[in-house]
């Protein structure tokens, strides 16, 4: 494999293995803020027990998420250093802007909200939770900017083969901008939520719940019903985005080859890239044109058309079909799962088995939608690094690849082994009996979970 | 520079090298020290790890946050250097950064996983910050020597390797000295006493080593007026290290650790100037596509004003050094 495929992989490598972390935390900080302030106001010691061990898993996935932060922002110039050189006027004032709003905010408060309950006032303490979960949304929003930027560039110009900003409004609040963060954050509270209600539904299952099971339970599940559909809508929004400035991307997401009119929406296909054509199309005849462009007979161009180059069709249609499936599984086990819950007397306890066996499954669906979707945004901005301006190809290292192929050995060994290590902890403190907080008795049995 | 009209073309570089040089200089004394602590631990009994750890815990991701701001300066302003620098250093920063990323998790796995995977969490901890360290050491030796070939270079680099773990040791054992008591206090201080020898070992070599490969350090250096103006440093780095040594023969309440963070700090500004580090950012729109013997040229300052001739709009600014930016005039 040559240089240029090895350091694209690791980098992929790398950032599918940071995403996995903030998309938690992102959405967790303000969770804990929810049952911080629930438990302040119904003294319910299940809610203080869930913000307790929620604040742990909150600990353990930002400490995975700020060192395999840390790995990416070197690979920026071990990888990319053409990247930083050409495109680093408008990339380091938003990297930067992220260390400095967020990064400080979020590691400085973190440390007053893990080791300060109880040292500083409740309300200092508060704030410091509050201030986390801001910190962690304010990173997503400058990320989000420069990913966006990548894939509209809008408020440059281009001078000798360097970028040079001409209006920051422009740059931060690109085409795809809102649409992408909007996207992102939904996911992250739909990855968050999945979890705890995830997570939740096996201590039940395991007859190992405690107090904060319910009401982390009965959370999970109405995050996630309110989140779903409005999720559809905002990927949906984000499709005609796409469609308008990347129109390449979605010609892949849709395996649509040839332009034509009536497009069929592919629920099955096997794209070869060689034969620029589909095998055992199974489709719903105009579904792609009336998706895209709500009208049956819309013309869709096919990625033939674009002769400067297109993503590769088969990576970008098969995560686009995983992440659409997933969240199609998100809705009918949110709204299931809350139908059932409510047809119980809202005791989880009663909950089949096997509903919360699937609730226990779906406890990473988050990061499945997630991966899968980053993969169909950036495969499908290939071979482009700035959409229409800059290709990977220019600004790739002259680092061997043989030097690549050794550190991506290194990397996915550690990886894999975090990851392991990380699912199997979030197991074992979730089956760790937690003892009632002193002089606090829960105001509703855990059985009955009649709170919230 | 002080009497010209303000202009923020010349200002800022300066005031960006300013905050990179104090967050390497924060990161260095800050994570030295837990990276130190890390370096100690199985040295200690499973209680005193414990205590160790603890010790350490609410600070060190703050601290490693210098490290993201300093390399993150290096890429907001000076980008076409972060590219250089890290492709230069590939290997060194791949491993540095696998042990980070050890040392950070361990922190958090080795009190949340099951008893029986303490031991294998405590050793990812150890050796987390030992590959930290001894890759930092390793690029150090390497920057010093300006990416110089042949085996005495790398010798060298070897040899700062392992003596960059010391001093970190040097400050993790004054930390501890400082934050704990009893039995780990007076191994703490043990463990102090241990590490010194070789930090002065190391500071000496790359003290004599800069002057030899740099001629810019040796001109600024070994000619008249600069001398006395930067004998302080020398001088105050002796001085500093010399008190820690007498703090800790008394370890009295009195804390080595400011001692030691007084060496260390003079000696990395010591280690900043000489090594001529600040004109590698400011070169940024230099020679970027040099092959290897003129990045050599390029990394270790030379001849700045022949390289940099065709950014002669910061040419006053590649001849600025740490004296000057002092109020000393260079």
């Amino acid at each position: 494999m040559d240089a240029l495929v090895l350091a694209r992989i690791q980098f992929a490598a790398n950032i599918t293995f940071h995403i996995l972390f903030p998309t938690i935390t992102i959405a967790l900080g303000w969770a804990l803020l929810f049952f911080r302030l629930r438990w302040l106001k119904t003294g319910d010691a299940g809610w203080l027990m869930a913000y307790r061990f929620w604040t742990k898993v909150f600990a353990l996935s930002f400490a995975l998420g700020v060192v395999s932060g840390i790995v990416m922002s070197f690979q920026f110039g071990t990888n990319w250093p053409g990247f930083m050189e050409r495109v680093g006027n408008v990339a380091g004032p938003l990297l930067g802007y992220e260390v400095l709003t967020a990064f400080f905010l979020e590691a400085t408060f973190l440390g007053i909200m893990l080791f300060g309950h109880g040292k500083v006032s409740e309300r200092v303490h508060l704030l410091a939770t509050g201030l986390v979960a801001f910190g962690t949304t304010m990173s997503a929003f400058w990320i989000l900017a420069l990913n966006s930027w990548m894939h509209t560039p809008a408020g440059v110009e281009v001078r000798g083969g360097e970028f040079f900003v001409t209006s920051w409004i422009e740059v931060v609040f690109n085409p795809s901008f809102p649409y992408r963060l909007v996207h992102m954050l939904l996911a992250s509270g739909l990855t968050m939520a999945f979890l705890v209600a995830g997570v939740s539904a096996w201590q039940f299952l395991k007859g190992k719940a405690n107090a904060s099971s319910p009401q982390a339970l009965r959370f999970g599940l109405t995050v996630g019903a309110v989140l779903i559909p409005l999720q559809i809508l905002a990927g949906d929004m984000h499709g005609l985005n796409t469609l308008e400035h990347q129109p390449a991307k979605v010609a892949a997401m849709e395996g649509v080859w040839e332009t034509q009119a009536g497009a069929p929406l592919l629920l099955f296909a096997v794209p070869d890239q060689t034969a620029r054509t589909n095998h055992f199309a199974l489709g719903i005849p105009q579904g792609a044109s009336l998706i895209l462009k709500h009208d049956p007979q819309a013309e869709i161009q096919g990625v033939n058309d674009f002769k400067d180059g297109h993503p590769p069709v088969a990576p970008v249609f098969w995560a686009f079909r995983i992440m659409v499936g997933t969240g199609v599984l998100m809705l009918v086990a949110s709204w299931g799962g809350l139908w059932l819950l409510r047809r119980q007397g809202w005791s989880a306890a009663q909950l089949p088995r096997p509903v919360l066996a699937g609730l226990a499954l779906m406890a990473f669906s988050g990061w499945t939608a997630t991966v899968a979707g980053w993969y169909v945004t950036e495969v499908g901005r290939q071979p482009w690094i700035v959409q229409g301006l800059l290709r990977v190809d220019e600004v790739a290292s002259a680092v061997p690849g043989a030097h690549i192929a050794l550190t991506l050995a290194l990397y996915l060994t550690v990886y894999a082994a975090l990851l392991l290590a990380y699912v199997s902890v979030v197991k074992h403190m979730a089956e760790k009996p937690v003892p009632m907080p002193e002089g606090l008795p829960p105001r509703a049995a855990p059985a009955t979970g009649a709170a919230a | 520079m002080s009497a010209a009209a303000f202009d923020w073309a010349t200002a800022l570089p300066v005031v960006f090298l300013v905050l990179m040089g104090v967050a390497m200089l924060a990161y260095v004394v800050l994570d030295g020290y837990d990276l130190g602590v890390g370096l100690l631990l199985h040295r200690a009994t499973p209680d005193q790890r414990d205590t160790m750890i603890a010790s350490i815990g609410p600070f060190w991701d703050a601290n490693e946050t210098w490290l993201v701001l300093g390399v993150g300066i290096l890429l907001i302003a000076f980008p076409k250097a972060h590219g250089l620098v890290l492709t230069a250093l590939y290997l060194p920063v791949a491993l540095m950064l696998v042990g980070l990323v050890l040392r950070g998790v361990a922190f958090d796995f080795r009190v949340k996983a099951q008893d029986q995977w303490k031991p294998l969490w405590n050793l990812a901890f150890w050796a987390g910050s030992g590959i930290a360290a001894v890759s930092q050491g390793w690029m150090l030796g390497r920057y010093i020597t300006g990416f110089a070939e042949g085996s005495a270079a790398h010798l060298f680099a070897g040899v700062i390797a392992l003596l960059l773990p010391a001093a970190y040791v040097l400050l993790g054992a004054c930390w501890l000295v400082m934050k704990t008591e009893g039995a780990l206090q007076l191994l703490a201080v043990r463990w102090a006493k241990w590490a010194w020898p070789p930090l002065v070992l190391g500071m000496g070599l790359v003290s004599l080593v800069t002057p030899v490969v740099s001629t810019t350090v040796r001109d600024r250096w070994f000619s008249m007026p600069e001398f006395i103006a930067l004998l302080p440093i020398p001088l105050a780095t002796l001085a500093a290290l010399v008190l820690a040594r007498v703090l800790l023969n008394s370890y009295g309440p009195g804390s080595p650790v400011l001692g030691a963070v007084c060496g260390c700090r003079v000696g990395v500004c010591l280690w900043r100037h000489r090594t001529g580090l600040q004109p590698i950012p400011l070169c940024g729109d230099g020679p970027v596509d040099g092959v290897a013997g003129g990045q050599r040229h390029f990394f270790t300052g030379g001849d700045r004003r022949g390289l940099c001739g065709h950014c002669a709009g910061h040419r006053g600014l590649h001849h600025l050094q740490l004296p000057g930016l002092l109020g000393q005039g260079a």
